[in-house]
C-alpha cells in the first residue's frame, strides 16, 4: 500500500523529471560534448579535440565579451537584490502595500521586448524623458546607448527596474520571519533599523545570498534581450556580452562547436558566482541547512 | 526610527519610480503623429493614430492570437505539471525530498543562454522546431523549477494530518492532489498562473530562436520587427509595446486586487491565525 | 466541469497542427515593400490554384541573413528566399541553393538575353547562375524638392559633381531657430562600406586589392583613402550629416521622411516607403560624379533551397515572379528597377505619374555599375569594415586609422573565404 502510494507519487513527478532530463540535462551534456567537435548542423560533427577552445581563447571579441558580461551582470545584481529587499520590506504591511506590490511587479510583468523599447525611448540622447529631466535640472546629459562610455551604465540602470522575482521571494521570506521575534525586539525598545539589522537580516541572509546568485544568472539572459534590441552589442562592442558571442557563433555562423566551447566559459562564470556565494556563506557562518533553503 | 508616515511616503516614492517607464511608454503611445518627438514630452492631444498605424504595419492580430494560443496551452499545463511535481515532492520521504529540492535549485542556476544552441538542435531532432510546440515545450515540466518549488512550499505547509485523513478515506494520490491539496493552495495556484502567463507572454528568445515562419510569431517578436521597421518612430514603438503589455498588466492588477480582497476576507474570518505567507501579492 | 477545463489546452494544441502542402517564400523589407510581394503572390495563386505560397517577412536585411542561416541549420529553410548578391556566396559555397541556370535554359517564359547581363553575372557561382535576379538597382540621391526650393538652390543635374553635392548639402544644413543645434541636415547616409564603395571607384580607387581574386581591402591606397576622407568629412568637418547622438536620437532615413534632411542616399528600395509616407515633393538624382563615372549594383534574386521538397512548384513561382507579368507587378509598387530589360524600359517602371519623376536615372547609370567581389565571407568583411568606417564618420578615429583597422580586421575573412 505504502510502496504503491509512493510509486504513484513518483509518477506525478515524472513530467518534471523527464523535462529536466530532456530540456536541461541533455542540452547541457550536448553542449559539453559539442565543444570538442566542429559542427554546423548541416554535415556530421567532426572531432576536433581542443581546437574550439583555443579558437575561443584567442578570439579578442570573446575576451571582451567576458569582461563586459561581468560588468553588466555582477554590478547590477547586488543592487537589484537590495532594491527588491527594500521594496519587499515596505510592501510587507501597512497602507498602500497592495499598490506598491503591483507597482514593483509591473515592469517585470510586461514583455522584455516592450520593456527594452520603453528604455530605448527613455534613454534617447536628445529627446528622451531621462535627458530632458537631467537637462531641466541643469545636469550633464550623457549620450547613453549611443556613447561607448555610457551604454553600460544605461543598461545597468534599466535592469534595476526588473526586480519582480526577487521581490516575490523576499516578500515570501519576510512573511516567514516569526512575528514574535520581531515583537520581542520591539518590546526591548529596538528601533526599526535595529530590528532590520539584528532580526530580519540574519534570518534572511541565506535567502538573500541565494537570490544574489540566481539574480546574476537571470541577468545573463535579461541583459541579452536588452543589448540585442537596444545596442546590438555596440557602440563599438561596449555592450558586447558573452550571450551575444554565443548567439552569433551558433545562429549566425552556425559554429555550434565554438558556441559550446564558449558555453564552458559561461558555466565557469556561473560556477564562480555559486562558489562566491558559498564562500561568503561559510565565512559569515550563515546556516545553509535544507530547512532555510526552502524559500 | 522610521515612522509610519515616512514609510507611506517611501511606498509612494517607490510606486512612482516603478511605474515611470510605463508612464513614459503610455505618453508616447498616445502622442499625435503630427507632433514631432523634438517638441516636448507631453502630447498636446491624445490620439489612437499610432495603434491604427501599428495594425497597418504588421499583422498584429495574428501575432496576438499566437501569443494567446501559447499562453492558453502553456499556463494550464504548467499549473498541472508544476503542482504534480510540487505535490509529489512534498509527500515523498524526507531524503528524496531533499534531493529534488537541491536538483531544482541547481536547475534554477543554469543560465538560459547555455541551453539555446543545444535545445535548438534537440527541438529540430524531435521535430518540433519551427512550431508553436517549441514555445510550449517547457510547460510539460512545470516551466520553471521556481514554480515547482512554489507549489512544494505551499503543499508542505498543509498539516500531514489532513493528508492522512484523506488517505484513510481511501483517496488515491490523484484524488488527494485534486480534492485536498489544490483547493488549499489556491493562492499559490493564482500566483503561479500569473507568473507563468507573464513568462510565456513575454518570451522573446524562444520564438526568435526556434520559429522560422512569420505567421507563427508572437507579440514579443512583433516588437522586434517593429523596431527594425523604424527605430526612431517612438510613438509607433511605444504603441506596440503598450499593446503587448496590456494583457499582462491587467492580469497582474486583477490578481493583486483578488489577493487583497482575499486577505481582507480572511482577516475578518480568522483574525488570529492569518496565514499571510500564501498571499504573496 | 473541472475536467473539461483541462481539455482546452489540448484542443488548442491540436488546433495549431494543420499541415498543407505549400511553397514557402521569404522576403525582407518595409511594409510598403512587403505589400508588393503580397500582390505578386496573390497574382500567382490566382493563376495557379494548385500551389499555395506561404510568405514570410523579415524587416531587417541583416537579421534576415541570420534567420536564413538558422533555418538552414534547423533543416527547415524556406523553399524560396529573396537574397542580395553580396549574401548569396555564403550560402552557395555551402551548396545550399539549387542552381537555377538549367531551369532558366529550359524555360519558355524567360531567357538569359532578357536580363541585364550584370544581374546574371552577380548571381553566377562556379560558372552557373544560382539565383534569378529580380532587379538592377543602384545607389542614388533621394532629395526633397520642397527644401531645395525653400533654400533657393538648383536641383541636382544629371552631371553634378562632388563639389556641387557638398555645396548643396551646406546650403541645406540649417539651424532655423538659432539655438546652436542643427534642425535640418543637408545629407543623410549610412556610413558603411557598401555606401562608400561607389565614391571610392569614382575616385579611381578600389575597395579590394584585386577584384577578380581579392585578398584584402584596398581602402588604404591613396585614391581610395581620398574618397573615404571626403565621405567622412561630410560629417566631421562640414557637419552636413547628423553626428552620432543626432543619428541615435532620430535616424537619417526617418529625418528624410519627416522632411528634416534634404538628401538621403539609398537604392530603389526606399521608393515604396517614401511614396507612402513622405508628405512633400521628392525626386532622385544620380550620385555626384568624381573623376570617373561609377555606380554600385544593388540586386536581389529569387533563390531556390536545395532542400526544397517541391522544386518544380517553387520554380513555377520563381519563373512567374521574373516573367514580364510578375516583374511588372513588383515594379509598379516602386520596389524594383526590373532586371528584365523590356520591363525596365516600360511604363510600369518609368510611370510618369508616380514619384520619382527621374526614374530613368537608374537606367542611365547601368553602364557604369560595378559590383562588390563575390566571396563567401563578404558579409563579415562588410560589417567589420563598416564598423570602422562608422567610427571615422562620427569622428572617433581618422579616415587613415579606419582604413588600416578595416584592412587588418578583415584579413582573416579573406583567408577563410571561398571564391567562385
Amino acid at each position: 500500500m505504502n510502496r504503491d502510494y509512493d510509486r504513484r507519487l513518483r509518477l506525478l513527478l515524472l513530467p518534471y523529471a523527464a523535462g529536466i532530463g530532456l530540456l536541461f540535462v541533455l542540452p547541457a551534456l550536448m553542449s559539453f560534448a559539442l565543444a570538442f567537435f566542429r559542427y554546423d548542423s548541416l554535415s556530421a560533427p567532426r572531432f576536433a579535440g581542443l581546437v574550439n577552445f583555443s579558437l575561443v581563447r584567442t578570439d579578442s571579441l570573446f575576451n571582451l565579451s567576458v569582461v563586459n558580461t561581468l560588468a553588466l551582470v555582477l554590478l547590477p545584481a547586488p543592487l537589484r537584490v537590495f532594491g527588491a529587499f527594500l521594496a519587499a520590506l515596505l510592501a510587507r504591511g501597512g497602507r498602500l502595500r497592495h499598490l506598491l506590490r503591483a507597482a514593483v511587479f509591473l515592469p517585470s510583468a510586461i514583455p522584455a521586448t516592450a520593456f527594452a523599447l520603453a528604455w530605448l525611448w527613455i534613454l534617447n540622447p536628445l529627446y528622451g524623458p531621462l535627458n530632458r529631466l537631467l537637462a531641466s535640472l541643469s545636469l550633464a546629459t550623457p549620450g547613453w546607448l549611443a556613447d561607448a562610455q555610457w551604454a553600460r551604465p544605461g543598461l545597468a540602470l534599466a535592469v534595476l527596474w526588473l526586480v519582480g522575482e526577487g521581490f516575490l521571494v523576499c516578500l515570501a521570506a519576510l512573511y516567514d520571519v516569526p512575528r514574535d521575534l520581531e515583537d520581542a525586539a520591539a518590546v526591548d525598545g529596538a528601533g526599526a533599523w535595529a530590528i532590520l539589522r539584528h532580526v530580519l537580516l540574519p534570518f534572511l541572509a541565506p535567502v538573500i545570498l541565494l537570490l544574489m546568485a540566481r539574480d546574476a544568472v537571470l541577468l545573463l539572459q535579461e541583459s541579452f534581450t536588452l543589448t540585442w534590441l537596444l545596442t546590438g552589442g555596440g557602440p563599438y562592442y561596449a555592450t558586447y556580452t558573452l550571450p551575444q558571442f554565443i548567439y552569433e557563433a551558433a545562429f549566425d555562423r552556425l559554429d555550434f562547436g565554438m558556441a559550446s566551447a564558449a558555453l564552458w566559459a559561461l558555466y565557469a562564470v556561473t560556477g564562480l558566482i555559486l562558489a562566491l556565494v558559498y564562500t561568503i556563506a561559510r565565512q559569515w557562518q550563515i546556516g545553509m541547512s535544507e530547512e532555510e533553503f526552502l524559500l | 526610527m522610521i515612522g509610519p508616515p515616512a514609510r507611506t511616503a517611501g511606498r509612494l516614492l517607490l510606486v512612482g519610480l516603478f511605474t515611470l517607464p510605463l508612464l513614459f511608454m503610455t505618453l508616447a503611445a498616445f502622442r499625435p503623429t503630427g507632433q514631432a518627438i523634438t517638441a516636448g514630452l507631453w502630447p498636446n492631444s491624445l490620439t489612437l493614430d499610432n495603434f491604427r498605424r501599428l495594425f497597418a504595419a504588421l499583422p498584429i492580430g495574428r501575432f496576438t492570437l499566437n501569443s494567446l494560443l501559447v499562453v492558453a496551452a502553456a499556463v494550464p499545463l504548467t499549473i498541472l505539471t508544476a503542482s504534480w511535481a510540487g505535490f509529489a515532492m512534498a509527500r515523498l520521504p524526507r531524503s528524496t525530498q531533499r534531493r529534488w529540492v537541491l536538483l531544482s535549485f541547481l536547475v534554477l542556476m543554469v543560465p538560459g543562454v547555455a541551453l539555446w544552441s543545444s535545445r535548438f538542435l534537440v527541438y529540430n531532432r524531435i521535430g518540433i522546431g519551427g512550431t508553436l510546440w517549441a514555445l510550449i515545450a517547457p510547460a510539460f515540466m512545470g516551466s520553471s523549477p521556481f514554480f515547482v518549488l512554489m507549489f512544494y512550499r505551499a503543499f508542505r505547509r498543509i498539516p500531514p494530518a489532513i493528508y492522512d485523513s484523506a488517505r484513510l478515506d481511501g483517496a488515491g494520490v490523484l484524488a488527494t492532489w485534486r480534492q485536498v491539496a489544490m483547493p488549499i493552495a489556491r493562492p499559490t495556484t493564482l500566483a503561479v498562473a500569473v507568473l507563468a502567463f507573464v513568462l510565456y507572454w513575454g518570451d522573446y528568445l524562444s520564438p526568435l530562436l526556434y520559429l522560422n515562419e512569420s505567421r507563427r510569431y508572437t507579440l514579443p517578436v512583433a516588437l522586434q520587427l517593429l523596431q527594425q521597421l523604424g527605430r526612431s518612430d517612438y510613438p509607433l514603438l511605444m504603441a506596440g509595446s503598450l499593446w503587448a503589455s496590456v494583457v499582462p498588466l491587467t492580469l497582474v492588477v486583477l490578481a493583486i486586487v483578488a489577493a487583497a480582497l482575499a486577505e481582507r476576507i480572511r482577516a475578518r474570518h480568522q483574525r488570529s491565525a492569518v496565514d499571510a505567507t500564501d498571499t504573496r501579492y | 466541469m473541472r475536467r473539461i477545463i483541462w481539455l482546452v489546452p489540448l484542443l488548442l494544441l491540436f488546433a495549431c497542427r494543420q499541415e498543407k502542402p505549400v511553397v514557402s517564400f521569404m522576403v525582407f523589407g518595409d511594409p510598403a515593400e512587403y505589400a508588393a510581394y503580397e500582390a505578386l503572390v496573390a497574382a500567382f495563386e490566382a493563376e495557379n490554384t494548385d500551389i499555395d505560397i506561404s510568405l514570410t517577412h523579415i524587416p531587417s536585411s541583416k537579421d534576415y541573413r541570420t534567420k536564413l542561416a538558422t533555418d538552414f541549420a534547423a533543416g527547415t529553410p524556406p523553399d524560396i528566399a529573396l537574397l542580395n548578391y553580396r549574401r548569396v556566396p555564403g550560402f552557395a559555397a555551402a551548396g545550399q541553393f539549387e542552381p537555377l541556370g538549367p531551369y532558366l535554359d529550359r524555360s519558355d517564359v524567360i531567357q538569359r538575353a532578357d536580363f541585364y547581363p550584370i544581374t546574371l553575372d552577380s548571381f553566377t557561382w562556379q560558372g552557373e547562375v544560382v539565383c534569378i535576379p529580380q532587379n538592377i538597382s543602384s545607389l542614388v540621391v533621394y532629395y526633397n524638392r520642397d527644401l531645395f526650393a525653400a533654400a533657393g538652390i538648383d536641383e541636382p543635374g544629371d552631371d553634378w559633381t562632388w563639389d556641387d553635392f557638398l555645396a548643396a548639402a551646406k546650403a541645406l544644413t540649417l539651424d532655423k531657430d538659432g539655438d546652436g543645434t542643427t534642425d535640418q541636415f543637408g545629407v543623410g547616409v549610412e556610413p558603411s562600406l557598401y555606401r562608400i564603395a561607389p565614391f571610392v571607384w569614382q575616385n579611381g580607387g578600389r575597395i579590394v586589392d584585386d577584384p577578380t581574386y581579392p585578398t584584402q581591402l584596398g581602402l588604404t591606397r591613396l585614391p581610395s583613402l581620398q574618397a573615404l576622407q571626403w565621405f567622412v568629412d561630410l560629417q566631421t568637418v562640414h557637419g552636413v550629416a547628423p553626428n552620432r547622438l543626432e543619428e541615435a536620437a532620430i535616424d537619417s532615413e526617418t529625418r528624410f521622411v519627416q522632411g528634416t534632411t534634404a538628401m538621403y542616399l539609398n537604392s530603389r528600395r526606399g521608393t515604396p516607403t517614401y511614396r507612402e509616407s513622405a508628405a512633400f515633393d521628392w525626386d532622385i538624382a544620380p550620385l555626384p560624379r568624381g573623376q570617373q563615372a561609377a555606380g554600385i549594383l544593388h540586386s536581389d534574386a529569387y533563390c531556390l533551397s536545395a532542400a526544397a521538397k517541391n522544386k518544380d512548384a517553387a520554380w513555377r513561382f520563381i519563373e512567374f515572379a521574373n516573367s514580364p507579368t510578375g516583374q511588372t507587378i513588383v515594379a509598379r509598387s516602386g520596389r524594383t528597377v526590373p532586371s528584365l530589360i523590356a520591363v525596365a524600359e516600360s511604363e510600369a517602371f518609368l510611370d510618369p505619374a508616380a514619384r520619382p519623376a527621374r526614374s530613368r536615372v537608374f537606367l542611365d547609370t547601368i553602364p557604369d555599375l560595378q559590383m562588390v567581389p563575390l566571396i563567401s565571407t563578404w558579409e563579415e568583411i562588410e560589417s567589420t569594415a563598416s564598423e570602422e568606417i562608422e567610427r571615422a564618420f562620427f569622428g572617433d578615429i581618422t579616415a587613415e586609422e579606419a582604413a588600416i583597422l578595416a584592412r587588418d580586421r578583415t584579413e582573416e575573412y579573406f583567408t577563410l573565404g571561398v571564391r567562385p
